[in-house]
């Protein structure tokens, strides 16, 4: 008995203690609790004063409507939807948190994407000073109930331009809504339960950090009216960091398309159901019935998966494509391939389809003009004054160039000659002669000249010469493509800007090749006598502001493979930087690799000029 | 039958969570002491020490479904949500016209389609239990949400709810999360259009826009997501001011209702199993005229009633719309036909029918 009551008195006291250890603990986790929530309140004060003097209010210059953006730079770059632009043309003003007003001219817009860049000029640049600028996040490390926060102007609201403020979690990512109309596709997008309202168009989805993730654009509706319903939609910071050098070379910029339609199978995988026959995908190896596993090096499991990575990238872009390709009734093979995107729309498609719906716009105004009759006195001041108030501002008459194809063609220009001023070498207008052997080992000499092509080989000579027209070229087909491609070279290096064709900066973009895999190029896309010619510059890593060629890609406009001549092992010869290789593919294909020697600077001739016997076009290989 | 019973136990199981809960309290408090020891570690992930709906947005995600079945056209949305219940493939979700079939196509969380029967419906509640033949270990423990709202006062409670609102979320892809807090415990005097709403019971407001398209049947989730507070109501308009309302049924209610249709004779499963009588009643015998059958569905209204006739005895009246014979769901003319056939043409029989939205259960003599 006294054994139990020592137990007992044992068992009791134990579970005393262990009471007021639990109630002591719980009051402990209750007083951390509200340490954390005055610590978490506290960051968030101090996030969102940080980051709100970013944000501003956009209007028309009449002041009707408006939009937000968020300043994404200190020298005045501005992002915002392309729907908020859109209404005000070439330029527009910024109401920035102070209460300052400053005016902006338009550069690059993505109709597709919902995405425009603006740019702030401060009518007084000595007195402007910095803006306040928001950092872009990765919007790939965004997670399913992350706490986010949208800021901008929604309904017009703020008088002063201080943003109004709204927080809420991220309800879903990777999201795909269908383009409204033919425009204004929403791929790979982030869903939000934060307040996105008629206003907040353009204006910034920021994480619990800071960083912008998104641009709010769209929100799901039906039948509430345009009010928030807890689920808006915000462009992620991804997909625009893939534009933004097209936005700021002030082009249209146009989305990507594979020419291949991707449907789900019978288990809901995505398989190529439709593709085009002259399609960079289908001239790569893509066919019908393959299914697609990865794409731009994301997994890829639906069809809406496809669609979410193509969504996000721009006409032009490079990348990865694997698939899987049925061989026997039970094997399959998983295979790669580059495949250059083309663009949905088209470049002339797209510039029409905005033209049009620009039209309809004017047409739509003009019906609802009214009449004007005699304008009482006061209103005849008012109406002289607005159209003052809408003439575009003296600080940015010189920084807009309408030009088809073009948001702005000014932004176009500088960026054009930013390039073409950095391209290492710049030759002098003389013939051009380089020696060295090719991939079978043979030598040649090859003489580019500004009218005629040769190239010397122990056998052969052939010739090509420069009449404009670059489709005709030297048979078989082969080697159709080299001297005129080798002549286009030449032209880069010796006339830069002034080279023969039509040439406009691009943008940032990926090339073929695993050796490139992760790098961007800077893309000068042009036309030369017929055909399309893009060069891929990358940075001198030894002087940053040089620009070298490593890519030139030429290709028939109408269609056909691609001819890509890949410039590498530079080297400086008498103090000019010159590749030493030059290889030539077409299609998959290695059709030359040539190799110089570098005892030859450029200009010079070739001692063995006349050993090789000439022999008309069109007979023999070159090799 | 036996399939229900089945069901009831699996639900009825979940009545050991006392035990577990006792388990549960102990470890906490175990935790606490150990995490008291070393308390800056265990803010390291979450700066408020709180979970967050970051930390377990995708891990419910394998308990919510994506349903699609009738609608598509004018206002009716062809889908809506659901979740599991037991660990055998049952689901909640709101009765609305996207259940017309008496079946419906359900997408799991990894993209999986099932098709999922009807096991038995509330159509006071408005809400139905759907099955697909499938194991499902990951769903939310109804009894243990039931016990947490019973009775307890969850004004201002934070809260997280799930669903496949306006369809975003296709295939593999996950449902919606947003996050609120309950606005109010109260009760329910809603009207859907011009109509009262049948189901005037106890109701969550939500200060969070959860009334959307396809957001009928998700989940309401406390904000730690370990318990189930309820299911998101259907699109209704509060009767005076016309606001939509955003709410949800609590669990505790729900558990009940379900408990209710799990034990109770859903016809739609259990019809082919039982034995017609040698003559069976017909419409004529008790004198009910029904409206024209034009459709596939034509919902049971009551035309005419013939005068003296057992109908017209048992008070019946024309406009009247029929929801059950005796315990059974009928929700079309097709099947009341079929469904008095089980009824001997002797016996009585009750009929519960909807009438200016209110539910009344007559008996025919």
């Amino acid at each position: 008995m006294k054994f139990d009551m020592k137990i007992y008195t044992l068992l009791s006291c134990t579970s005393w203690l262990f009471v007021f250890l639990t109630l002591d603990f719980c009051a402990l986790a209750r007083a951390e609790s509200l340490e954390d929530l005055k610590r978490e309140e506290s960051t968030r004060i101090e996030v969102l004063e940080r980051i709100s003097p970013s944000v501003v209010a956009i209007f028309p210059p009449d002041g009707s409507g408006g939009g937000s953006g968020v300043i994404i730079s200190e020298d005045g770059w501005v992002l915002t939807n392309f729907h908020v632009v859109q209404p005000c043309g070439s330029w527009m003003r910024c109401g920035l948190p102070t209460g300052k007003v400053v005016n902006a001219v338009v550069a690059g817009i993505d109709p597709v994407g919902d995405v425009a860049l603006i740019k702030m000029f401060h009518a007084n640049p000595k007195e402007g000073g910095k803006f306040p600028c928001a950092k872009l996040g990765d919007s790939d490390k965004v997670q399913l109930g992350d706490v986010v926060y949208t800021l901008g102007n929604p309904f017009g609201f703020s008088d002063d331009f201080s943003p109004s403020i709204s927080q809420g979690i991220v309800s879903g990512t990777h999201r795909y809504q269908f383009p409204a109309g033919t425009l204004l596709e929403y791929a790979d997008c982030i869903q939000v339960d934060a307040a996105v309202n008629p206003g907040n168009s353009g204006g910034p989805l920021f994480n619990a950090s800071g960083e912008v993730v998104g641009i709010n654009g769209r929100c799901s509706f039906e039948k509430r009216g345009r009010v928030n319903v807890g689920v808006g939609y915000a462009i992620s910071s991804n997909q625009i960091a893939y534009f933004l050098s097209h936005l700021k070379s002030g082009r249209i910029v146009d989305h990507a398309s594979l020419g291949a339609v991707v449907s789900g199978d019978s288990l809901g995988r995505p398989v190529v159901s439709r593709i085009l026959e002259n399609s960079d995908a289908y001239l790569r190896g893509l066919s019908v019935e393959d299914r697609i596993t990865y794409f731009d090096g994301r997994r890829i499991n639906t069809p809406n998966d496809f669609k979410n990575v193509l969504g996000t990238l721009p006409q032009g872009w490079t990348t990865s494509l694997r698939f899987m390709r049925q061989t026997n009734k039970n094997e399959f093979e998983e295979m790669e391939i580059f495949v250059r995107l083309d663009g949905v729309h088209g470049a002339a498609g797209l510039v029409k389809m905005l033209e049009q719906d620009f039209d309809k716009e004017d047409k739509k105004g003009k019906k609802e003009e009214k009449p004007r009759g005699i304008i009482p006195e006061p209103m005849k001041e008012l109406a002289e004054l607005m159209a003052q108030f809408s003439k575009m501002p003296p600080e940015l008459a010189d920084k807009f160039e309408k030009k088809s194809g073009f948001g702005n063609y000014y932004f176009n220009r500088l960026e054009k000659k930013r390039i073409f001023d950095a391209i290492l070498p710049t030759l002098p207008d003389t013939p051009m002669v380089l020696r060295g052997t090719t991939s079978t080992s043979a030598q040649f000499v090859l003489e580019i000249e500004k009218e005629k092509t040769e190239m010397q080989l122990p056998t052969l000579t052939i010739k090509w010469t420069n009449t404009g027209d670059y489709m005709r070229a030297p048979e078989p087909p082969e080697s159709r493509l080299i001297l005129p491609g080798l002549t286009i070279w030449r032209q880069l290096l010796t006339y830069g800007e002034k080279m023969p064709g039509t040439f406009h900066y691009w943008g940032e973009s990926p090339c073929r090749g695993e050796k490139n895999a992760g790098r961007v190029f800077d893309v000068v896309q042009g036309n030369v006598g017929g055909l399309d010619v893009r060069f891929y510059f990358s940075k001198d890593p030894l002087a940053k502001s040089a620009q070298i060629l490593e890519l030139m890609e030429i290709q028939p406009i109408d269609a056909g493979y691609p001819w890509e001549f890949y410039f590498s092992d530079y080297r400086a010869s008498n103090g000019v930087l010159l590749p030493q290789k030059i290889t030539i593919l077409r299609g998959e294909e290695t059709v030359e690799s040539l190799s110089f020697s570098d005892d030859t600077p450029p200009g010079e001739k070739p001692v063995d000029e006349n050993s090789a016997g000439e022999k008309p076009v069109g007979q023999n290989p070159t090799t | 039958m036996r399939q229900n019973e089945r069901n009831r136990q699996s639900i009825m199981r979940e009545n050991g969570w006392i035990r577990a809960f006792c388990a549960r309290v102990v470890c906490c408090a175990l935790c606490l002491i150990v995490c008291g020891t070393n308390g800056e570690a265990s803010n390291t992930e979450s700066s408020s020490g709180t979970p967050r709906a970051s930390d377990f947005g995708v891990a419910l995600q394998p308990r919510m479904v994506k349903i699609y079945g009738v609608g598509g056209f004018a206002n009716l949305e062809e889908y809506q949500s659901g979740f599991f219940i037991s660990d055998d493939g049952l689901i909640a979700t709101a009765f609305s016209t996207v259940l017309d079939e008496g079946r419906a196509r359900c997408v799991s969380y990894d993209g999986a389609r099932f098709d999922a029967e009807i096991v038995g419906v509330d159509p006071v509640l408005e809400i139905a239990i759907l099955k697909i033949e499938r194991a499902t270990p990951e769903f939310f423990n109804l009894a243990q949400g039931a016990a947490y709202t019973r009775g307890r006062d969850l004004f201002g409670e934070k809260t997280l709810a799930f669903s496949n609102l306006f369809n975003v979320a296709v295939g593999n892809e996950p449902v919606s999360i947003q996050e609120g807090r309950i606005a109010a415990l109260t009760t329910l005097s809603a009207a859907r259009g011009s109509k009262e709403s049948r189901y005037k019971g106890e109701i969550f407001t939500l200060d969070v826009a959860t009334n959307n398209p396809g957001a009928a049947g998700g989940a309401l989730v406390s904000a730690d997501g370990e318990n189930l507070l309820g299911m998101l109501g259907k699109e209704l308009q509060h009767a005076r001011t016309h606001c939509w309302l955003n709410y949800a049924i609590p669990s505790h209610v729900l558990y009940e209702s379900i408990q209710a249709i799990l034990s109770g004779k859903p016809a739609t499963l259990e019809a082919s199993k039982r034995t017609r009588p040698e003559k069976g009643t017909t419409l004529e015998e008790i004198g009910l005229g029904l409206i024209p059958n034009i459709f596939a569905k034509t919902p049971p209204y009551v035309d005419w009633i013939q005068d003296d006739s057992r109908c017209a005895r048992a008070g019946v009246l024309a406009d009247d719309l029929i929801l059950y014979i005796n315990d059974t769901l009928v929700q079309s003319i097709d099947e009341v036909r079929s469904e008095l056939e089980f009824v001997d043409f002797e016996d009585d029989f009750r009929l519960t029918i909807l009438r200016n939205e209110e539910i009344f259960t007559l008996r025919v003599e």
